[in-house]
């Protein structure tokens, strides 16, 4: 019996080598969309600070301490993680400012008026900022960018003018007469009223002083760790295509061969002809999963955990079995509705591509409508990969994928019985045993 | 000692009768041909025989005592279909080497007996070679190779040299042959005359799934065919046929053409020939050749079913 399944596996691994439409789609493809995704979508320099291009025109020329010019410093050395905010180009006049950005050589313009240092001084003065709009998805972030960085600039000059304040009113505390002023909820004699005053102007300033902080999965902050959770889903989705067309070939194919009634006429059992057309996938799938990985760690950097110390690590290469046995028993399936080898295949790679877009396999299901996140979470093939994501991309233990695990074992059991009653159906149209 | 016993075997396809109560015996180590043409019920028969197909009534036995699908019996005969079973994206060596380990040799083996066998038809050669690029005369000979490759006892070709050239027919024919000197049983599909004539032992008649005659070629011309045939060759046959037999009707009473020649079916051709001769030239014949010789079998399948085999 394994000397016979043997022969199918080496047969069809042959014939899937020598056959260019099948290495473009179990190869090429799926390395493409690893490509594409880790140096289009994800280009390197993810995950870094962004600079803007931004253009200033200063018309102050205040004699105080902060003024245009200070302002331009700053945004000129301004820097996060190591990284400048702000490109600064001094620019004539207001005109050729927006010229710039309408041409979309400059992220955002600065205009600073005359008498800004004077006026913010003593006062409250006027700023002109101009974004370019050119995209929404853009445009938002130079916005948030500008506000961030203005609202912390405003605050510091804030304190520095409370500290100025305080300066003077301490100064010149001993001659106010407190019990005056002393008749508050909040005040009494015995506490120190320049205190009080300190922290009742920083309040003004900042009312609320929040602390706001985000909370990413460790291994999806950076670039490589996003890029492995794509190259799991370029696996995933050459699972949905390349096995449903290989299942869905199963029955058919050696018909259409020719070659049916002549490998039934062998040793061969139908049984054995069933395992090792599948065990046959599999090899193919497994070898171009590999293949998938290697580009993934190799040519994209991806940042994939597996260590073969861990138990639950081991459940990775177990849950990949799973999802391409699925995806083939699934093709098995779908060649019912076929009345062709080609029109099973088209089909299976129509269908196959559809899902691996809309169940959550190549797009996080949290981007999809709620109709479809509820097909994500009912097709067997996107439990798998989910699974396989939460151990190698957000390093889940046993205790949260268990159930999963389970599910997927119960799902492939399900489908694989269902998949034999049709192919022997099937086969009985051809052959009589 | 029978290689194969077919007892009382009834086929249906959709309730239409293919095979009707069809009972033969096969001695081990003779060549046996079903003759008949397209449409008889030789494939179907045959595909019985090698357990892919299930008799609706009756049995096959093969060496007495094996069901025709089990492992035993199918490791002991060898099935080739009448179109190449091969994967044309792979070697010749490689399409014969994957059914060699179908039967379970391993590679060494496997390599050592395709590498015997394509010698043998030829093709040694070109075993490196892409199937796809094989010749169809290449495909059969791949193809009756590959169903060697088991040493099979018995050997059941379809139609083994439909649509080849003469030359890769003789080739065919020589192989069987030697095969035959080996001891093995061949049972041949075949709606060639000449095929069934010069290779077997023993044929069986085959007519609308209906087994018409069976014995040795030289029983069957003797019992059934008529002594002799006179083909005379004409200028241009008159495409009705009922008036030349009508002409001819106190002479014989079988009477066809093939291409440009008048075949007349006659026991007493130093009588008849010279009569035989006046009348066409009186009808308006001109003829170009005339040859008296002994019946074929397909004179005898004309004799039974009034019909010519292809």
């Amino acid at each position: 019996m394994f000397t016979r399944i043997k022969a199918l596996v080496i047969r069809d691994v042959k014939l899937v080598f020598r056959d260019k439409a099948s290495v473009f789609w179990l190869f090429a493809w799926p390395i493409l969309w690893i490509l594409l995704t880790a140096y289009v979508f994800v280009p390197p320099g993810v995950g870094s600070p962004i600079t803007l291009d931004i253009g200033v025109v200063n018309y102050d020329s205040s004699a105080t301490e902060f003024n245009g010019i200070t302002l331009v410093k700053i945004l000129k050395d301004i820097e996060l993680n190591g990284t400048k905010i702000f490109k600064v180009k001094e620019v004539g006049n207001e005109t050729i400012l927006l010229n710039y950005i309408k041409k979309g050589d400059l992220d955002v313009g600065i205009v600073i008026p005359e008498n800004f240092g004077k006026n913010v001084t003593i006062g409250q003065t006027m700023l002109y900022i101009y974004i370019n709009a050119r995209d929404l998805y853009s445009s938002q972030i130079r916005s948030a960018v500008m506000k961030s960085f203005f609202d912390e600039l405003n605050k510091r000059i804030a304190y520095t003018k409370i500290n100025y304040t305080m300066y003077y009113i301490e100064k010149y505390s001993k001659y106010m007469t407190w019990s005056n002023v002393s008749n508050t909820q909040f005040f009494n004699e015995s506490s120190n009223f320049v205190e009080f005053l300190r922290e009742y102007f920083k309040g003004i300033v900042e009312p609320i002083n929040t602390t706001i902080k985000e909370i990413k999965p460790k291994t999806l902050i950076d670039r490589p760790s996003i890029i492995g959770w794509y190259t799991i889903g370029a696996i995933g989705m050459m699972f949905l295509y390349g096995g449903f067309s290989w299942g869905a070939a199963i029955i058919v194919e050696e018909k259409e061969r020719g070659t049916l009634k002549k490998l039934l006429s062998t040793p061969l059992s139908i049984k054995e002809l069933f395992i090792g057309r599948i065990l046959s996938g599999i090899v193919v799938l497994g070898i171009a999963s590999i293949v998938a990985i290697f580009v993934g760690l190799f040519v994209c950097r991806a940042k994939i955990v597996w260590n073969p110390f861990m138990p639950v690590h081991w459940l990775v290469p177990v849950l990949i079995l799973m999802a391409a046995l699925m995806s083939i028993g699934i093709g098995i399936i779908i060649s019912i509705v076929a009345k062709s080898l080609k029109g099973a295949i088209d089909l299976a790679v129509i269908l196959g591509l559809m899902l691996a877009f809309l169940a959550g396999i190549w797009f996080p299901r949290e981007w999809m409508p709620p109709a479809l996140q509820m097909l994500a979470e009912t097709f067997p093939i996107t439990w798998a990969i989910d699974t396989i994501r939460s151990v190698i991309v957000y390093e889940a233990g046993l205790g949260e994928i268990w159930l999963n695990v389970v599910k997927v074992f119960v799902a492939t059991t399900i489908i694989y019985i269902i998949d034999y009653i049709i192919y022997k159906a099937f086969l009985r149209k051809y052959i009589e045993f | 000692m029978y290689a194969i016993i077919i007892n009382d075997v009834v086929k249906k396809f959709n309730n239409r009768i293919v095979l009707s109560n069809i009972n033969l015996k096969i001695e081990k180590g003779i060549v046996y041909s079903f003759l008949g043409p397209n449409g008889a019920g030789k494939t179907t028969l045959l595909s019985i025989i090698a357990g892919l197909l299930k008799p609706d009534h009756g049995k096959v036995l093969i060496n007495e005592t094996l069901e025709p699908y089990s492992i035993e019996a199918k490791k002991a005969l060898s099935y080739c279909p009448q179109e190449p079973a091969l994967y044309d994206k792979m070697t010749g060596l490689e399409n014969i080497m994957f059914y060699a380990r179908l039967y379970g040799l391993n590679d060494r083996e496997a390599y050592r007996r395709a590498k015997e066998l394509l010698e043998l038809v030829g093709l040694w050669n070109e075993a490196n070679k892409l199937v796809g690029r094989y010749s169809g005369g290449m495909k059969k000979r791949l193809n009756i190779a590959i169903s060697l490759i088991n040493d099979p006892e018995i050997l059941l070709l379809d139609e083994p040299t439909t649509g080849l050239d003469p030359i890769v027919r003789r080739t065919i024919w020589g192989l069987i042959e030697k095969w035959k000197t080996e001891g093995k049983t061949i049972v041949l599909a075949t709606h060639y005359m000449e095929e069934a004539d010069n290779l077997s032992n023993k044929v069986a008649i085959i007519n609308e799934g209906k087994v018409i005659v069976e014995g040795t070629p030289k029983e069957l011309k003797e019992k059934y065919g008529p002594k002799s045939i006179v083909s005379i060759e004409v200028e241009k046959p008159s495409p009705d046929q009922e008036k030349l037999r009508d002409a001819l009707k106190d002479f014989s009473t079988i009477v066809y053409i093939s291409n440009n020649t008048i075949n007349i079916h006659t026991n007493d051709p130093d009588k008849y020939v010279p009569s035989i001769v006046n009348k066409l030239y009186s009808i308006g014949y001109n003829l170009l050749s005339l040859k008296i010789s002994k019946p074929t079998l397909e004179d005898v399948f004309i004799r039974l079913t009034g019909r010519r085999l292809e």
